[in-house]
């Protein structure tokens, strides 16, 4: 697709996109949202630039092959699961720590963060592989 | 098993000393064992406590003996293959594979659990098979590499689920447990166990009418044969036996089954070493013959058999891994291994010959050898059966008369005479081919004649953990010539003589068989041949059927499974109740619902493509307004994303697909109408009834509860994917990221596939 109006705006779109993504995955513990969510609306940003530019664009711009974001993302999911073996408890039982911010206010870290940053990461692989494998075929 | 993972690199490093370097810490292994008491009660370590799992290590005198035997010989291998294979690059795939081996064999034979002694019996199935294939660029290797674990591998299905019903009967996989379970012989469930364990034991152990695979096993260089042959893998199946026998042994059937097969083997695998020519093919039917001894001797199963089928295993581990070792080194020296060719090597090979008389000599039985006290063991052994003495007896000095000349033929023959013509190369091997052999045969010497007997204490322990009860067993070299002593006595200068007289017949004996084709002993390889072609025509079928390539009937597949499976739990239940009334039903409910309703009728009548994927888009829509309205905000979010996402797929396939057609005739659509209805009906009633309460106190208390308490987080539906079920998340992504794969692998296909059509 060849459209000047498409390519500007989608450029603004995906940073907006991205972040929102993001913000959705880390906000999900609390809030509506979630690593499936962000990663879908992710991939859903990314399709989009597809199809305001082309594929190899898309690509270049991941640096990583989507299958090996997937793997990433399974990788440090199944890790995240790890600190919880250390004393004893089972396989994949949470961490928590809290960060006192200077101002009062608390920030929960945990391990379950870690492993919906594992899921965010597999699903943006996971559609983009698809999806970017099927704009190509499109494209020949 | 830790050293099968760094002998590559060693082979890396120091390709020249990698095999005596490995051999060395084997050998530090065997004093290991050699200098551990062996105790009765078996050391438990927890694996997988929740599905009542251990390993339990039994270290008693069966295991000590063949710990010693698998890790002794073992070490002598590592060596030998380092001296046979020199310079091969392949070799430190070998030396991993052989370790790995060693590893899965060690389980087996050290296992007091049956489902860990199952899992290594497995192992030793897998990696004999990359053994034994070894020359993977001959097909010959290939198709009996594949014949061994076809053969093996239905074996170890059988044994599997042996175990399991013997588990169910004996009510634990602990042998010792089993060992004391009482009723077990009468319980219901004993005669299908033991058929399906004897069928395992006589796969592994090569008994007729499974004992083809053992001799076309011989495709694999010799340092593999000797080991997997001689010591180790085949016998498998016997340790198994052995250590079951406190636990099943002694029944009518028991004593049927092993003796029947075990003696039939014996002869078979005997008397067949006599018509091979090929040095491996006579020492492969031999050991089958032995095989089948062994398993004669426990079914025997009484003191007297024990002690024999103990010092049995012993003898021929020592003096069958020599000769093997031997033919390779008189293979390696002069590049044949036809017995017809072969004479007068002794004088170039005189420590490979000193070797090769030694244990051709224990395996003939002559004083003062390991092999004379095991063959009069065995004689003794059969003298006492309880049933059939005179048969067994007969059969028994049939065999080892063929054993004599068996190895009269592999041990004396080619190294006596005129040398032979191709044998002006003839010449010593290196020390690593040479050591090991001679050390076999030294040990059965020293073993034999030894005044004191040193090794007595653990042969007795072993008999005594294969009897199921401690008892005293004389290992004496001269046993007097009184009563079954004399018997046994008088029966070993029959065989002596008889085997004399079959070593001198051998050639017309040869040329008899040649003139009968042999096609008996072929047959069973004949319905393997059979089976092995019908099973892949028959999965070629099954795929044909199941596989279609129609995306429709796998659907319709799923989807009926589904109902039937949810049916008829649902039939299961009690109580089930299932109310319709729902409460206040608000207008805008009734408008989504309308919305919803239309938009499907309109996505399964329309005529047009766009128009169909459109209403479907409007229906998930309004799906995820509904999910909005009740609550269900993560849900309504998902929904959206994948609606999207879907139109997007549907955009980029578009081109790609043909002609919106009624491609489906009246019949199938009916039939697909009944299905969407009775699973629309059926998601109906589940979502009722899961609504109506049936639990005690619903699961979303439970969760709405704890999530902040426990979960550090408000958001339950998120708790509960990557806190509270965690491990179900993982497997989801797990599956999605395989599925990712194979979607593109698909894609990317697709030039090959426009080349193939």
């Amino acid at each position: 697709m060849n459209s000047l109006i498409l390519r500007t705006t989608t450029g603004f779109l995906l940073s907006l996109l991205m972040l929102f993504s993001v913000y959705l995955m880390l906000r999900g513990h609390n809030a509506p949202g979630g690593g499936f969510i962000g990663g879908l609306t992710a991939t859903a940003a990314l399709t989009l630039y597809a199809f305001a530019f082309d594929v190899a664009t898309v690509r270049k711009m991941l640096r990583l092959d989507p299958l090996s974001i997937a793997g990433l993302g399974l990788a440090l999911a199944l890790c995240s699961g790890l600190p919880g073996m250390v004393g004893g408890d089972a396989y994949l039982t949470s961490r928590w720590a809290v960060l006192l911010l200077p101002d009062g206010a608390e920030i929960h870290l945990g391990t379950p963060l870690l492993f919906d940053f594992g899921v965010y990461l597999v699903v943006i692989g996971v559609g983009c592989a698809v999806l970017l494998t099927m704009a190509e075929e499109r494209g020949e | 098993m830790v050293l099968a993972v760094i002998a590559p690199a060693l082979h890396r490093v120091a390709p020249d000393q990698a095999g005596r370097v490995l051999a060395l810490a084997v050998a530090a292994l065997f004093s290991l064992f050699a200098l551990t008491p062996h105790e009765s009660e078996p050391l438990v370590y927890a694996w997988a406590p929740s599905l009542d799992l251990h390993v339990s290590l039994l270290f008693d005198g069966l295991g000590k003996l063949m710990a010693l035997i698998v890790s002794g010989i073992g070490s002598l291998i590592l060596l030998y293959a380092n001296g046979y294979l020199h310079g091969d690059g392949r070799l430190a795939r070998l030396y991993a594979a052989l370790l790995a081996f060693m590893g899965a064999m060690l389980g087996v034979v050290l296992g007091g659990n049956l489902l860990f002694i199952f899992v290594c019996w497995e192992l030793t199935s897998v990696t004999s098979f990359i053994l034994i294939g070894f020359d993977h660029e001959r097909p010959a290797a290939r198709a009996a590499a594949l014949q061994a674990l076809l053969v093996t591998g239905a074996g170890g299905l059988c044994l599997l689920a042996g175990v399991i019903l013997l588990g169910l009967a004996g009510g634990s996989y602990e042998l010792s447990e089993l060992a004391r379970a009482p009723g077990l012989r009468e319980h219901g469930l004993y005669v299908p166990a033991l058929l399906f364990i004897l069928a395992g034991a006589f796969t592994k152990s090569a008994q007729v009418p499974f004992h083809f695979w053992l001799p076309g096993a011989m495709e694999a260089p010799t340092p593999i044969s000797a080991y997997l042959h001689s010591a180790t893998m085949v016998k498998a199946g016997v340790v198994l036996l052995a250590r079951l026998n406190p636990a099943l042994g002694g029944t009518e059937l028991w004593f049927g089954m092993l003796c029947g097969f075990g003696g039939a083997t014996m002869l078979v695998g005997n008397l067949g070493s006599l018509f091979q020519t090929d040095l491996k093919r006579v020492l492969a039917y031999s050991t089958v013959g032995m095989l089948g001894t062994l398993v004669l001797l426990i079914g025997i199963g009484t003191q007297a058999a024990m002690a024999a089928c103990v010092t049995m295993l012993a003898a021929h581990a020592l003096y069958k891994g020599a000769l093997f070792m031997v033919a390779g080194g008189v293979d390696h020296s002069v590049h044949t291994r036809d017995t017809t060719v072969l004479s007068g090597l002794g004088r170039a090979m005189p420590i490979t010959w000193a070797a090769a008389t030694l244990a051709a000599l224990s395996c003939m039985g002559v004083l003062p050898l390991l092999g004379f006290i095991a063959k009069e063991k065995s004689y003794v052994a059969a003298l006492g059966a309880p049933e059939f003495a005179p048969w067994i007896v007969a059969a028994s000095v049939a065999a080892n008369a063929a054993a004599f000349a068996m190895a009269a033929i592999v041990g004396v023959r080619p190294f006596l005479g005129r040398p032979m013509e191709q044998g002006e190369h003839a010449h010593e091997g290196g020390f690593d081919l040479w050591l090991g052999p001679l050390a076999l045969g030294l040990c059965s010497l020293w073993l034999g004649a030894a005044a004191g007997w040193p090794a007595a204490g653990l042969l007795e322990a072993a008999a005594g953990s294969v009897h199921g009860s401690d008892f005293e067993v004389t290992v004496k070299l001269w046993a007097g010539t009184e009563g079954v002593y004399g018997q046994a006595l008088l029966l070993s200068g029959a065989t002596v003589a008889m085997g004399a007289v079959l070593f001198a017949l051998r050639l017309p004996l040869r040329r008899l068989a040649a003139g009968l084709g042999f096609a008996a002993a072929l047959a069973p390889q004949r319905v393997y041949q059979l089976m092995y072609e019908g099973s892949l025509g028959a999965a070629a079928l099954l795929t044909r059927r199941v596989q279609n390539g129609l995306l429709n009937s796998y659907v319709r597949t799923v989807v009926l499974a589904l109902v039937g499976i949810s049916l008829w739990s649902l039939w299961r239940q009690p109580h089930l109740v299932v109310s319709f009334s729902v409460g206040e039903i608000r207008t805008n409910e009734i408008g989504i619902v309308a919305l919803i309703l239309v938009s499907c009728l309109v996505a399964v009548r329309s005529e047009s493509r766009m128009a169909a994927i459109v209403a479907l888009g409007v229906a998930g829509l309004g799906v995820t307004l509904v999910f909005a309205l009740f609550s269900g905000p993560d849900l309504a979010m998902t929904q959206i994303m994948v609606e999207t996402l879907t139109v997007l797929l549907f955009v980029l396939v578009f081109y790609h697909l043909p002609q919106y057609a009624r491609l489906s005739s009246s019949y199938e659509r009916v039939r697909d109408l009944a299905v969407s209805t009775v699973f629309g009906g059926l998601m109906t009633v589940l979502v009722l009834a899961a609504s109506t309460d049936i639990l005690d106190a619903p699961l979303s208390e439970f969760y709405a509860q704890q999530s902040y308490l426990r979960g550090h987080g408000r958001n339950v539906v998120n708790v509960i994917l990557v806190d509270f079920r965690a491990l179900d998340t993982l497997g989801e992504i797990t599956v999605l990221a395989a599925a990712a794969i194979g979607v593109v692998a698909m894609l990317r296909l697709k030039p090959a596939r426009k080349g193939g059509a």
